[in-house]
């Protein structure tokens, strides 16, 4: 499938006009929706969002508020806008928002009647933090943004205390999520297959697994179940990314590894006689893996915590501190319009990554909710500080 | 396995794929010849283009690429002493010193035929032991490669000649500068000193730009002399250097076998396999007190190495889908986006594909090598160009090459910083070799042991696997033996002499019982070597009087950098400070050895008379020069920058009366650059470039 299609620009003039009419004779006929009185935008309006992402229907066709976003904002023809990706070129964050590009530029010229260009730039350094604190000390009029997976800025955050103000930055919109599962040879015996019989394995001795870079994971979990008084014992081997994750347990040199499960799932596809996957720990089921039951429906004790703080790694599209609502809005719908079609989310998955959806409520709800749990669970997380 | 051969060779000649390759290989090449934009580089900038391809293209395309990387990267090596990139950055020890010799065509022919040999012994080898290799992959863990990176260490201490605390003061002092940033085990940003730039470590590639490039930059306008002494190169000589190769067939073969097995092994890093196929030619050679002094063999075993690991390193990739290297994790990420999952399931079902990959990586590097060849002599011309009209052409480029490699002008400052102390190095008569082989290996190490100790629950029980256990033996006494043989030869002879009237440890009561008469093989060169005067763990020892203050002053430094190190080491704890009290409790008494025998021999030979330096510029001059490059850079943006520098240093360095004579080649020169940093960085990397402080 070639997802990179040449825009079809004249269809989009044509189509940008008829949108533009209905809009105006919607306007005409006078405007019900309280939110718009009250200046909320139309991402507020979650519930109808997320409608319109299930049937593939975009915002502008349906929604009353959208006309007075788009006429507030300052884009313009012609501009450009950066998305940093805090990482360096040729990974998985380039290959999904080299993904994104068309859908966006598509999706700004449908909601906000621009033609603008999205440009993507590898910030790399200081794991992540270079191109967080670029966009930080951006001008906040939304030409400049970042993608960025939400527990790597808190982490920097919160449990790193770097000078950053993750939380301050406003999501524009979720591309997808990571779930992470835990993946054991089919060799090891456990008292019960599930969580539940690995955590009981783990009080005769800690479990050995393998995490890929130095992740506060698994200590999350750890404390987590220890308030639930569960014991569960870990010895971690740090291995070096996916592929230093998937040698260790060829070899079963561990008896876990902690998994993106999308990104996992052809290794454990590939060798079915020597690996699984043993538990989901995200709140909901992975479509790449959708037979792994997750950790909540194991029910594991503070699982509902668990699987939010620690079994998600999820990947948004956010704006500087101080962006202006106005031009938040309008790239919040246009990141709605962009990730609900469906020729993009068929696309992303094939990049390793589940493409999912949340509305811009709940994106603030869950960067500020992950933070405050990491906070509270920071007594259990015993990276050592930074040096000074 | 050879059942969809027709099919793979009919898509591989197909236009739609045959084109891509023909334009990757184009682009590798010409990327790879410029200093520190290396064909990784270009694989990951380019890699969203080839989300439109198919998988054939796309595959076949970033493996023209990865191909080409091997032989062009080594162009400027030889020619100019500037690494194309990190992996070549061997093949400068001989290379350039032939090229200062006149043997510039020889060189590059040398080095086109043993890439081109090399790549086609790792593809054959991949093709014939693809179907049993999952196992032998799995049977090195962690454990395993801890093992094999202590023994490359181990035989490169064992090899290097001359001067060896010199050369271990250098490489340990790379090793120290390699602990900064995160630590792989606990997630602790080490030595960082608070500084977020530090946070990810040192780049390599800014640093072995630093280090070859502006020494030898200094060196040029110093002495105001073209590479090529004699002022004009020796014009062929290409047939030479392809003959020089077939006559050879033990460094081509010994260089590709070290360069298919390291590539094999996932983690140990294509980086290694040059240096540790030179020092095992070099171990090899009855003449090893040659190496570094322009010997064709210094050529042939890194560049085999370099292109036969490309072969070995697909091995992981492809049968199970583990990236061993940089370059093979691009490939999984396109083979990823084309829905493609390497492994066991696709070598049986997609063949084809397979071969369309195989016949790509061979046919790019076998053709870059015969264009190279083909257009050497026109490369060897660059040798014969004036010091004031390359110099300021290489810096732009080296400078523009550190920044592309980490995206950020920071990548300027540490290419500095690393020309800086490889100067200083160099004036202090230290190497600059072991230095990068110290910063390559130890995150390596590091990484391996911590692994092995976390797999082993915090015991040394990983030692005793069997080949662990067998390759650190082998290790011991492949190091040991030698010196027990002469320990043993000189008992004897001692015994002799004594029967036969002479003073024991008299010069006459040793003589005829060299070292290396006894020694193995592998190792006689190495003994031999020890009593060779000149080394390559030493530079030239200073003798002027700044010189002579430098070679003092570095090795403080050195004792000065470890010693606020281990305190600040002090405060870490667990796997995180293990490494580097190593590193420490090693250098530290190491370097105030060389601060004192420094000291004794400038007390020795302070009243002798200072050498005569011949030089055309002073330090501070060529300082001042080197400085305003980064300084224009960060003032006015890198296009008005190069231009208004290469056009002034040729001019400013000229005398009076041929400043007009010189202003075209010096227009002309800025044109070529301005030219190449547009075309290649701008539009095809599409590297956004500093736009100066007033843009």
């Amino acid at each position: 499938m070639n997802i990179h299609a040449t825009r079809r620009r004249s269809g989009h003039r044509t189509f940008m006009s008829v949108v533009a009419l209905v809009l105006l004779l919607a306007a005409c006929g006078g405007d019900d929706d309280p939110a718009a009185d009250d200046g909320t935008t139309p991402a507020d309006d979650g519930a109808a969002d997320d409608d319109a992402a299930d049937d593939g229907a975009t915002a502008a066709d349906e929604g009353t508020a959208d006309d007075e976003v788009a006429a507030d904002h300052t884009f313009q023809d012609g501009d450009t806008i950066v998305l940093i990706l805090p990482t360096a070129p040729g990974g998985g964050f380039e290959a999904q928002t080299v993904t994104l590009q068309p859908f966006f530029e598509e999706a700004m010229a449908e909601v906000a009647g621009v033609d603008i260009t999205l440009r993507i730039e590898a910030m790399p350094g200081a794991g992540h933090l270079t191109g967080l604190q670029f966009v930080q000390n951006a001008e906040p009029d939304g030409l400049t943004l970042v993608y960025e997976q939400i527990d790597i800025g808190v982490a920097h955050q919160v449990i790193r205390g770097e000078d950053l103000a993750f939380t301050d930055f406003v999501p524009l919109g979720a591309l997808g999520v990571n779930p992470l599962g835990l993946a054991v040879p089919t060799s090891l015996e456990l008292p019960s297959d599930d969580f539940m019989g690995l955590a009981e394995r783990s009080e005769s001795e800690p479990v050995l697994i393998a995490e890929s870079g130095v992740l506060p994971q698994l200590q999350l979990i750890s404390g987590i179940l220890s308030q639930e008084d569960v014991t569960f014992e870990f010895d971690p081997v740090t291995v070096d990314g996916s592929a230093g994750l998937s040698a260790a347990l060829l070899r079963q040199e561990v008896e876990v590894g902690i998994i993106p499960i999308p990104g996992a799932t052809p290794l454990i596809e590939d060798n079915p006689d020597d690996l699984e996957i043993l538990v989901n720990l995200a709140c909901e089921r992975s479509v790449a893996a959708p037979d792994v039951e997750t950790i909540v429906e194991q029910g594991v004790p503070g699982a509902d915590r668990i699987c939010s703080a620690a079994g998600e790694a999820w990947r948004m599209v956010l704006g500087p501190p101080g962006l202006s609502e106005v031009n938040a809005a309008v790239l919040q719908e246009a990141m709605q319009v962009a990730t609900s079609n469906s020729d993009f989310q068929d696309a992303l998955f094939e990049t390793g990554f589940e493409p999912t959806q949340m509305s811009p409520d709940d994106m603030v709800s869950y960067v500020q909710d992950l933070a405050a749990t990491w906070e509270e669970l920071s007594d259990f997380i015993e990276l050592e500080d930074t040096d000074s | 396995m050879f059942t969809n051969l027709g099919e793979g060779l009919s898509i591989f000649l197909s236009w739609e794929v045959f084109g891509v390759v023909l334009f990757g290989a184009i682009v590798g090449f010409v990327v790879s010849v410029l200093p520190g934009i290396s064909s990784v580089n270009a694989m990951a900038l380019l890699l969203p283009i080839t989300f439109a391809m198919n998988e054939f293209q796309a595959l076949a395309f970033l493996c023209a690429i990865m191909a080409a990387g091997g032989f062009a990267g080594s162009v400027t090596s030889i020619l100019i002493n500037v690494p194309g990139d990190g992996t070549n950055a061997a093949t400068t020890l001989d290379g350039y010193p032939m090229s200062r010799k006149g043997l510039a065509g020889q060189a590059l022919g040398a080095s086109a035929t043993a890439s081109a040999l090399g790549a086609l012994f790792g593809v054959v080898i991949l093709v014939l032991m693809l179907p049993v290799m999952r196992s032998v992959i799995l049977a090195f863990g962690p454990p395993e490669m801890f093992a094999i990176s202590f023994t490359a260490v181990a035989l490169i201490a064992a090899v290097s000649r001359g001067d060896s605390v010199r050369g271990l003061v250098s490489g340990l002092f790379g090793m120290a500068i390699a602990l900064m940033g995160l630590s792989v085990a606990t997630g602790v940003y080490r030595f960082a000193f608070g500084f977020p730039v530090l946070y990810e470590g040192v780049p390599i590639i800014p640093a072995v730009i630093g280090l070859f490039a502006i020494p030898e930059l200094y060196v040029l306008l110093r002495s105001d002399e073209p590479i090529s002494r004699k002022g004009q190169p020796v014009k062929g000589g290409v047939r030479e250097g392809i003959m020089a190769v077939l006559h050879r067939p033990r460094a081509l073969l010994r260089g590709s076998a070290i360069g298919t097995l390291i590539g094999i092994i996932p983690g140990v890093g294509g980086s290694v396999a040059p240096w540790v196929a030179y020092y095992a030619e070099k171990g090899a050679s009855k003449e090893p007190e040659k190496f570094g002094t322009g010997v064709i063999e210094g050529v042939i075993a890194p560049e085999a190495s370099n292109d036969a690991k490309e072969g070995g390193s697909l091995f992981p990739l492809l049968t199970l889908g583990i990236p061993g290297s940089l370059s093979t994790a691009i490939l999984l990420t396109a083979f990823l986006i084309h829905g493609i999952a390497p492994g066991q399931r696709m070598l049986t079902q997609g063949m084809p594909l397979v071969w369309v990959i195989l016949c790509a990586v061979l046919f790019t590097n076998i053709a870059t090598s015969v264009v190279g060849v083909a257009i050497s002599g026109a490369l060897v011309r660059m040798t014969a160009v004036p010091p004031t009209l390359l110099a300021p052409a290489v810096l732009s480029l080296a400078l523009l090459g550190g920044y592309a490699d980490v995206l950020s002008f920071h990548g300027v400052v540490f290419t500095l910083i690393f020309g800086f102390i490889g100067v200083v190095m160099m004036k202090a008569g230290y190497a600059r070799p072991p230095f990068i082989v110290g910063f390559i290996m130890l995150p390596i190490l590091e990484r391996n042991f911590h692994q092995s100790i976390q797999i082993y629950r915090g015991s040394y029980g990983f030692l005793l696997r069997p080949i662990t256990l067998a390759v650190l033996a082998l290790t011991v006494v492949a190091v040991a033996s030698p010196y027990v043989v002469r320990a043993t030869k000189r008992r004897r002879h001692a015994a002799a002499a004594s029967g036969a009237g002479l003073r024991p440890g008299s010069q006459a009561a040793q003589l005829g019982v060299s070292p290396a008469t006894r020694a193995p093989d592998s190792l006689k060169g190495a003994l031999a070597s020890s009593d060779a005067s000149d080394d390559d763990a030493t530079d030239e020892l200073p003798e002027g009087a700044r010189g002579r203050i430098i070679e003092i002053a570095f090795p403080m430094f050195v004792l000065a950098v470890t010693v606020v190190f281990f305190i600040v080491n002090l405060s870490y704890g667990g796997l995180t400070a293990v490494f580097p009290r190593v590193v420490f409790f090693l250098l530290g008494p190491l370097a105030l050895l060389m601060v004192i025998r420094s000291s004794l021999r400038w007390w020795r030979i302070r009243l002798e008379p200072l050498r005569q330096e011949e030089v055309v510029r002073s330090d501070q001059l060529i300082a001042a020069w080197v400085l305003a490059l980064p300084l224009l850079l960060w003032l006015v943006g890198f296009y008005p920058a190069i231009v208004v520098y290469i056009i002034a240093m040729r001019l400013g360095l000229s005398s009076p009366n041929t400043r007009r004579a010189h202003l075209p080649d010096a227009l002309l020169a800025s044109g070529v650059v301005l030219a190449t940093v547009y075309l290649i960085f701008s539009q095809l990397l599409d590297i956004r470039l500093p736009t100066g402080l007033f843009s």
